[in-house]
């Protein structure tokens, strides 16, 4: 029963009435959602979460699945390889992108700038609040639906956590095991020195 | 409703890369992703990344990485097509793009010593001046024009006088005291120079920047908004150690390192010749003649008006 762990999205929040306890289903309905064009992403686990078709356009995926001329009367897309609070996520960031799409972040960062310095409050909350294995398994899944502002949010925040910093404090950072031997190492810092100089020369 | 952590997460990883260890952790992203979160860093840190491990090189060694970079820096040539690429090679293009730049290309050239533009104010230091490359040797010899300059200021240097304009990435607007930033020095007729300078005191909107001018005051302050501070990374912390082997071609030692930059500054400070881009009437003339109190923002209004002293 590991489900509802390190999960508080907004949605799960509203369907506090869930309690089905061994119920193989608990659909989770979102206030926004109206019957109308509601499609019911279901995850690995089994849960089912109704969001609006129009929001989760922004996955080129889903939008393709929602668009396709052989419609499912059930408008069910089985997302089997998210956990439960994975898509609660998605789905979250899907209905807070349509009603305030995420500016885009420049490429690339400017040195010592932060994700937060780029785009509006609520996403920098939003990718803060991840943990590291969240921030994973979010790269993955919008990789796979294709959802490209919520990748770049997460593939910035990840990136932006190595800038400015030494392969060590990298390795640190990241938890980096299986590190070059110092002998290649130094050959490669030799070998990139060039282009860790900007000023002269590169 | 139960089920086993581990291998879910591995089902999660299965669906883009079946073959690769189900850490769950940041590090262990397939190498698409890796190199995606890559796309944003700039070479400073491309360099650092690319000495974490294995996988972490290889994501920064994608040609999609260095494709932008290319891009962003050689818009006018598109990078030239090989058949079958290995991994590196545009990084390693790039590098050698970088090294030795092509006719016509926008280059920054370094000047050690006096200069002057329009006003009477004599810089010193070391600056950067905007120049094109017309001719090369074998080498490394570049023969550069000034745009903006009469042709005969034209010259052959060395490589190692020659930077790429610094990438936007790389500046800061925040500095402290103490550390070196660059200013916009400039005349109402010619291009000005990037003038490097030790922060001295900061106040609100006003910088104050130690040895700029040859002649005392030394010290002149100008608005913030003219200074800027060019990062290296964290790599610059121990850039002392990173002094002893130069790159091909290069005879000159690199003049990164601080402390020999304020040993040359030093030296050149106690000079009063050798000074450059000043009228034929020379410097005798000129040192009485410069104002006391100069500050660079009147100086840019070019306080010697347009016949300001014979340049070009």
């Amino acid at each position: 029963m590991a489900t509802e762990s390190g999960s508080s999205s907004r949605v799960q929040k509203t369907t506090s009435s869930d309690g089905a306890v061994g119920s193989a289903r608990t659909t989770r309905t979102d206030t926004g959602a109206s019957s109308s064009g509601a499609v019911t992403l279901v995850s690995m686990d089994g849960d089912g979460f109704v969001v609006e078709a129009s929001a989760i356009e922004v996955s080129k995926l889903l939008k393709a699945m929602v668009d396709g001329p052989t419609e499912n009367a059930a408008k069910e897309i089985p997302l089997t390889n998210m956990r439960s609070n994975v898509v609660a996520k998605v789905v979250e960031f899907c209905q807070h992108h349509q009603t305030d799409p995420m500016t885009d972040i420049p490429k690339p960062v400017q040195f010592g700038k932060t994700v937060g310095d780029h785009v509006q409050e609520w996403y920098s909350t939003f990718v803060k609040a991840l943990k590291d294995e969240m921030l994973f398994e979010m790269l993955l899944a919008a990789n796979y639906l294709d959802l490209s502002p919520l990748l770049e949010l997460c593939a910035a925040t990840v990136g932006l956590r190595a800038m400015n910093k030494t392969p060590e404090e990298i390795q640190r950072e990241f938890n980096i095991k299986e590190p070059f031997s110092p002998e290649v190492e130094r050959t490669l810092r030799q070998e990139n020195k060039w282009s860790t100089e900007p000023p002269i020369g590169s | 409703m139960t089920r086993v952590v581990g291998g879910c997460r591995r089902s999660v990883l299965n669906m883009r890369s079946g073959t690769r260890r189900a850490t769950g952790q940041l590090a262990g992203l397939p190498r698409e992703l890796l190199a995606r979160s890559m796309e944003l860093l700039n070479m400073v840190d491309l360099g650092q990344v690319c000495c974490v491990n294995k996988d972490w090189r290889n994501a920064a060694e994608e040609d999609a990485v260095w494709r932008f970079w290319w891009a962003r820096r050689f818009r006018e040539d598109p990078p030239p097509q090989r058949g079958r690429a290995r991994a590196g090679h545009l990084k390693q293009l790039h590098r050698y793009r970088l090294e030795d730049p092509l006719v016509g290309d926008k280059v920054e050239v370094s000047w050690e010593g006096r200069f002057r533009l329009e006003s009477l104010d004599v810089f010193v230091g070391r600056s950067w001046w905007e120049a094109t490359v017309v001719q090369k040797m074998d080498g490394f010899k570049y023969k550069i024009h000034y745009p903006g300059w009469d042709s005969n200021w034209d010259e052959w240097v060395v490589r190692d006088r020659l930077r790429w304009p610094v990438d936007p990435s790389y500046l800061s607007t925040t500095f402290r005291v103490r550390e070196v930033v660059e200013v916009w020095c400039t005349g109402t007729h010619v291009k000005g120079a990037w003038l490097q300078a030790r922060v001295r005191q900061i106040k609100q909107d006003q910088v104050s920047l130690k040895n700029v001018l040859a002649s005392s005051p030394r010290t002149v302050w100008v608005p913030r908004s003219k200074v800027r501070r060019v990062c290296t990374g964290a790599s610059c912390v121990n850039s002392s150690s990173r002094n002893g082997s130069r790159r091909r071609g290069g005879g000159r030692s690199s003049k990164l390192d601080a402390s020999r930059q304020e040993a040359l500054a030093r030296a050149l400070r106690g000079l009063s010749a050798g000074a450059r881009r000043l009228p034929r009437a020379g410097l005798a003339g000129l040192r009485g003649a410069v104002r006391r109190r100069a500050s660079l923002s009147r100086m840019r209004r070019g306080g010697g008006g347009g016949g300001g002293g014979g340049i070009v």
